[in-house]
């Protein structure tokens, strides 16, 4: 017997509505999302975090 | 946890899909504050350009990818441009860099960071960048003018490049309309793409053989 899985297809139409969305923004809109990430998300990062390699004197 | 910048980043609301999802949408001070440093770069580029350092430019990349689909993570902004010949017969993209570096902006690795942004020039090389460059679409990133490489040959590129991010990406310009798919085939045939075309056609385009 089956567990009873959630219908989630209103999260995913949600998703899809989101990206159409940021799709549409002007471009200078988008370059500013871009450049948000960038921030919060320095290059390297994603993978000294999945390393479990650190900079030294990086607590 | 903080980032390379100095900001606390503890109270960043939770992500849903890669997104924070309390920036959507984004406010207007962060439009302000983020276009003009993008508008100061494009002026040095453009510059670079008048002052004969680099001949016609224009934006490619995952920044030229984001003016035709959703925004993509990205670390530069790549531009692509024709190089002036030099009278020994070479080209060289090493002038641009000195003068930079005279100006007082640092370089990166592969980059040079020109007013926060590191960018990174690509001189044309394949008759299929150059025609790219030659066509791109006159735009303007707030006041500035500038050039983007339109969006089939975008497609074009990133076909030739095949990279899994490549093609991620051009699924996406499908999945949104982003390009006129004549254009793209008459690109693609033109330049020897078609093998490539037919594989990521059966591939990732559902319903087509």
């Amino acid at each position: 017997m089956q567990p009873p899985y959630p219908d989630i297809s209103d999260i995913l139409a949600a998703k899809a509505k989101r990206r159409r969305a940021l799709a549409a923004l002007s471009w200078e809109e988008k370059v500013a999302i871009v450049e948000q990430m960038r921030r919060l998300q320095p290059k390297g990062s994603w993978k000294e975090k999945n390393t479990g390699k650190k900079k030294p004197g990086r607590a | 946890m903080q980032a390379a910048h100095g900001e606390m980043l503890d109270d960043v609301p939770f992500y849903l899909d890669g997104w924070p999802t309390a920036y959507l949408p984004l406010g207007v001070n962060a439009i302000e504050r983020i276009a003009p440093a993008m508008e100061k770069t494009l002026s040095v580029i453009n510059q670079l350009e008048a002052e004969g350092l680099i001949g016609r430019y224009a934006i490619g990349g995952a920044m030229a990818a984001t003016r035709y689909i959703e925004p993509i993570q990205t670390y530069d902004l790549d531009i692509f441009i024709m190089l002036p010949v030099a009278s020994s017969g070479l080209i060289s993209i090493s002038p641009i860099y000195s003068y930079l570096t005279q100006q007082g902006y640092m370089s990166e690795g592969a980059c040079i960071i020109i007013e926060g942004w590191p960018v990174q020039f690509l001189p044309v090389y394949n008759p299929l960048t150059e025609e790219a460059v030659a066509r791109a679409v006159e735009v303007r990133f707030g006041t500035v003018p500038t050039r983007v490489l339109g969006a089939e040959y975008l497609a074009a590129i990133m076909l030739e490049t095949g990279r899994p991010k490549d093609h991620a990406r051009l699924v996406q310009f499908f999945e949104f309309n982003a390009l006129d798919r004549a254009a793209l085939e008459e690109i693609v045939a033109r330049h020897g793409l078609s093998p490539k075309w037919e594989a990521f056609r059966k591939r990732f385009m559902s319903g087509e053989s």
